[in-house]
């Protein structure tokens, strides 16, 4: 790998070396840049450069860190026709993602009811971890449903509105999803977990909106200062998983078929135009159909839990979702490069897409303004909204960042946890936790993710988000 | 029974490195580190017993089939392994006997959940002590 060069204060390259179709391009402050360095990240940026059929950069946001092949916080676009697609460019959790939900009542109101409210969701969402489900187990035909429907199946079910789907990429459903290519092994696992929310870093968060850094927007989408708004923060579950790990096998064996080289196995591609490449596309869009479809489950079980802790009639609570989005997924779209529309194959590991304004794939009461990007911190720091900009169709294929990204491994934190009281100390910056993972609590301290007002800010000075609104939590469940 | 193994440096997820005296042990010692990572069990019993078969190019992918295999019976069947006997066992191929039930919750808790055994730093080697395999899970 060539030495990495400053283009801006915000940008830095990693020139092109053999091997590397394009260059490398990662976004970062000079300090998170510091941080960055002392990991094998970059190295995974070059190896990206290396997939057949890459466009442009490999691209990496300010959050990135070490994943498996692709980093965590990467972007690569592929050509439709004749380049690859990669399990590895998705991740395990396919279409992990994060919605948002405003309500109308204020910080005030929720603060001496927190610890009941914290317990109303702890209760009403399960982990899924060893245990049922709330909704009924499904049966494998239902299951084929949600690949083909995704959210639209549980607005048929009862759990939510229609007009939600306006408010949800792709509207809840990639279309020409594929449930025929999904193992049995991933509908077994799927079937009892719709509506379960996993553990690790997923969870369902009740947070305040602190500040508003564009006050137009924050109107526009019915955010006032010192309301609450809920995140919740997951993905497809166990079939997701099933579906990669399945995928990578498939994958592996597509890239010595079609002699690809590529310097990690972890990066195992087939050809888009293979029926591997096409089978693990349509496997994924019907994955992610399920993990749109758990999102609003989840939602609904929230929404009914908090009416009920809160004696509270549904127009009184004021929930509405703002925007649902994916942060591992791959995605036919097109884009304008070098003066023309091509079609490619964008693969965002945890990195969102992030439209400007114009974009005929945004709702129209959107359209206008961008698609809204939401930023989730990791457990008890903040979180942001922020909107795709012309600039980030430019430059990231209309795409940003996700989240914090780790700094610390699993068992650093768990070394820095000891002798601490963790949910001690997140009490008395006023954060009620509950969890249900015994490890999960120390191995998500706050001080083993980077900063992510750092990461916004950079994304922000970037010119590819607009930072609209920062709010700071109150309340989290974790699985 | 305590496994012989001990988590190793990963920034985002869980890697594992598992000791045997011998190539049967190893396999065996994983298994078990895999359900002493999972779950926190008490007297979890025998009663229930299962044959497995599995095949794969070679031992480390064996070795990553055979947890595989044991996550999926866990995560869809809530098979908590109390003892598995490795009855046959070569670079490529193996049988087990499992033995193990599916506990009344008061008998057990969740530690965490763990999504793939991946093939990162997937490894067997030989020491002067037996083996040793390192293997990384995401979760």
């Amino acid at each position: 790998m060539n030495e990495l060069h400053q283009i801006n204060d915000n940008l830095w390259e990693i020139p092109k070396s053999e091997g590397m179709h394009v260059p490398g391009r990662i976004y970062a402050s000079k300090s998170l840049m510091r941080k960055i360095h002392q990991g094998e990240s970059l190295k995974q940026v070059a190896n990206v450069a290396h997939l057949p059929g890459i466009i442009n950069f490999s691209l990496a946001m300010p959050d990135i860190h070490w994943g498996y092949g692709f980093p965590i916080g990467g972007v690569a676009a592929t050509d439709a026709v004749s380049g690859v697609i990669s399990p590895g460019g998705v991740g395990y959790d396919i279409n992990c993602g994060v919605r948002l939900l405003r309500t109308s009542l204020s910080a005030d109101f929720i603060r001496p009811k927190i610890k009941d409210l914290v317990t109303a969701l702890f209760q009403a969402v399960p982990s899924g971890v060893g245990s049922h489900g709330a909704i009924r187990k499904l049966s494998r035909h239902d299951v084929k449903t949600v690949l083909l429907k995704g959210a639209g199946w549980a607005i048929e079910n009862g759990f939510g509105e229609a007009e939600t789907l306006d408010f949800i990429e792709d509207n809840g459903c990639l279309i020409n999803a594929d449930p025929d290519v999904i193992s049995e092994r991933a509908y077994q696992r799927g079937m009892p977990q719709l509506g379960t929310l996993g553990s690790g870093n997923h969870f369902i968060e009740i947070s305040k909106i602190s500040d508003i850094y564009d006050k137009s927007i924050a109107n526009r989408l019915g955010l006032i200062k010192d309301n609450i708004v809920l995140f919740v923060h997951t993905g497809s579950r166990g079939l997701g998983y099933q579906v990669c790990d399945d995928f990578i096998k498939v994958t592996m064996q597509a890239t010595r078929k079609y002699g690809i080289n590529v310097p990690d196995r972890q990066l195992a591609c087939a050809p888009l135009e293979s029926r591997e490449g096409r089978d693990y596309l349509g496997a994924m869009r019907a994955t992610a159909n399920f993990a749109f479809a758990n999102r609003q489950v989840i939602s609904a079980l929230v929404e009914s839990a908090m009416l009920k802790s809160l004696s509270m009639n549904p127009n009184d609570l004021g929930m509405r979702l703002i925007w649902d989005i994916a942060h591992n997924i791959a995605k036919i779209e097109t884009h304008n490069i070098d003066g023309k529309d091509r079609k490619v194959c964008v693969h965002r590991k945890g990195a969102t897409r992030a439209f400007g304004p114009g974009r005929p794939e945004l709702p129209p009461i959107y359209r206008d303004i961008g698609q809204p990007v939401l930023i989730p911190g990791d457990m008890g720091t903040e979180s942001y909204l922020a909107v795709g900009t012309p600039k980030a169709m430019l430059e990231t294929f209309g795409s940003s960042c996700h989240g914090a990204g780790r700094v610390l491994s699993r068992t650093q934190a768990k070394k820095q946890s000891r002798g601490r009281n963790l949910f001690g100390e997140l009490a008395k910056a006023g954060i009620f936790v509950m969890a249900e993972g015994k490890s999960t609590m120390a191995e998500e301290m706050p001080d083993a993710y980077k900063d992510v007002t750092e990461v916004v800010n950079t994304m922000h000075n970037a010119g590819i988000t607009k930072k609209v609104v920062r709010f700071t939590p109150m309340g989290v469940v974790k699985g | 029974m305590k496994p012989f193994y001990h988590e190793f440096e990963q920034t985002s997820d869980l890697g594992i490195e598992v000791s045997g005296l011998s190539l049967k042990n190893l396999f065996e010692n994983a298994v078990y580190s895999l359900f002493d990572l999972m779950v926190d069990g008490k007297n979890i019993s025998e009663k229930n017993h299962r044959k497995i078969e599995l095949k794969a190019d070679n031992r480390e992918l064996l070795l990553r089939e055979l947890l595989s295999e044991l996550l999926y019976l866990f995560q869809t069947k809530y098979f908590v392994v109390s003892r598995i006997n490795i009855t046959d066992l070569d670079d490529k191929f193996l049988t087990a006997e499992i033995y193990g039930e599916i506990p009344e919750s008061e008998k057990y808790s969740i530690k965490r959940e763990i999504k793939a055994i991946t093939y990162h730093q997937l490894n067997i080697s030989q020491t002067k002590t037996g083996y040793v395999a390192r293997f990384v899970m995401d979760i």
